[in-house]
């Protein structure tokens, strides 16, 4: 592996925004695809990031500032690729439920997403379950992510898996719900597909969707 | 600070007393990076805007059962609360929040990043309130032996329960900018309602919350604390 690539890794591991830059464009420099640089150091990168996460040796802040690392090296790397080459693992709809107002867990989610190749269509905070399944159908995104911070919002979630089998689309759409109420046992009860309790968990979720679709 | 006798205490001068160099090693900012001077401005200007508050009512617990616990003539459902308040004759109902100073000032932040700091700024602004509120109690009941329990925070004390302890405090809330909606969500969203309470024994939600990934989490869970202290679960 060369060591350029194993610096970006390093840089997103250590949230270097100021160097990931420079990092990436010695990369090109040394005649490294953006596609190898994406898949090998920040696609690896955030893995160790989200790894880490998961043990409890990083926090919210690191995960963010690691999207944000990620966000100042796609620039460089996508004016170097060939139009048509940056391809999107898909799209995914992203809302708080209708009631709720909450948004930073589901930015979060929406950060990691993106970083990680997903095309991620951001509804906003007190999305009534039909505007969701309306931007299903138009944009023919079939992820959708739920975030629900409170227990009185559960049954916006149950609204949301009622509106997409009233539109026939139950079977065509995968509905994953996180926030700090939502449970397995909840996921269950409320009709959806699946739970993650973090935003690593969501991108394991949506990468295994994709996986099978 | 003003007292409106006789039970009803609002706390309007408090300090946000944010450590500048903590604040920047706890969002990962790097000093003399890109993002410190941008971050240090958001700081100042936070610092400035903000006004954190908090309201308390001295309230009397009137009456007690196995699942239910009645103060100041409301009454609660809440096993761990009936179990928590047995030996109490007075509760501290309760409400901080961040201050609609700061709500107001943060609507204008965008972006990923930004919103989350000025996220951060309101968490850190609401513990200001919090903790000067918890101060201010201890100082007042010459005890340290204080405890709190939120509804919303545990199955067993649904947030749903915030309706009747806006009946006692729902005056203080409104001195302080706080409202509650038809969905129990209090607003600014960085706000909390609890019940303070005198316990030798001590108590957190976090020892009844199986919640694995947590930035607030103070304690360990402890899962057999449900059956062996509160005889549920």
């Amino acid at each position: 592996m060369k060591e350029s690539i194993l610096a970006v890794r390093n840089a997103i591991d250590t949230l270097d925004l100021d160097g990931i830059g420079t990092i990436v464009n010695q990369c090109l420099k040394e005649g490294l695809s953006p596609e190898e640089i994406i898949r090998e150091g920040i696609s690896k990168g955030l893995n160790i990031v989200g790894r880490k996460f998961e043990e409890g040796e990083y926090f919210l802040a690191d995960l963010i500032m690691a999207g944000e690392v990620v966000r100042e090296a796609m620039p460089i790397l996508k004016e170097k690729m060939n139009p048509g080459d940056a391809k999107s693992k898909g799209k995914v709809i992203l809302a708080t439920v209708q009631g709720d107002i909450h948004e930073i867990g589901k930015n979060i989610v929406g950060m990691i997403l993106s970083a990680n190749g997903f095309e991620v269509i951001d509804l906003g905070v007190d999305v009534p379950a039909e505007k969701i399944m309306d931007t299903a159908k138009t944009t023919g995104a079939r992820l959708i992510g739920l975030s629900a911070l409170l227990t009185t919002m559960v049954t916006s979630i149950r609204d949301v898996v009622e509106t997409s089998r009233r539109a026939g689309m139950r079977d065509q759409v995968k509905i994953v719900i996180g926030g700090a109420c939502t449970t397995e046992t909840l996921c269950r009860e409320m009709g959806a597909d699946a739970y993650g309790e973090t935003a690593i968990d969501a991108l394991r979720i949506f990468n295994d969707y994709r996986a099978t679709a | 600070m003003t007292s409106n006798p006789p039970d009803l205490v609002i706390l309007e001068e408090i300090p946000f007393t944010v450590d500048e160099k903590g604040f920047f090693e706890l969002l990962k900012i790097r000093p003399g990076s890109r993002h410190a001077a941008e971050l240090a401005d958001i700081f100042n200007e936070a610092r400035t805007a903000a006004r954190p508050k908090a309201a308390f009512a001295v309230a009397p617990v009137d009456d007690k059962s196995d699942d239910t616990v009645s103060i100041a003539g409301v009454r609660f459902k809440s096993r761990i609360l009936a179990v928590n308040l047995k030996d109490a004759n007075v509760a501290y109902p309760f409400i901080a929040t961040c201050g609609q100073e700061l709500e107001k000032w943060s609507s204008h932040m965008s972006g990923t990043l930004h919103s989350f700091w000025a996220d951060t700024i309101k968490l850190l602004a609401l513990g200001c309130a919090m903790g000067h509120l918890e101060a201010y109690l201890k100082e007042r009941l010459g005890s340290a032996a204080l405890s709190t329990m939120n509804p919303g925070s545990l199955e067993d004390w649904p947030l749903t329960e915030q309706k009747p302890l806006f009946g006692i405090i729902g005056g203080g809330a409104e001195k302080i900018g706080v409202s509650l909606t038809e969905r129990m969500v209090l607003l600014p969203l960085k706000s909390v309602s609890g019940i303070h309470f005198i316990s030798e024994e001590g108590f957190t939600n976090c020892r009844l919350c199986p919640r694995q990934h947590c930035d607030l989490r103070r304690e360990a869970y402890e899962p057999a604390l449900y059956t062996v202290r509160y005889g549920c679960g």
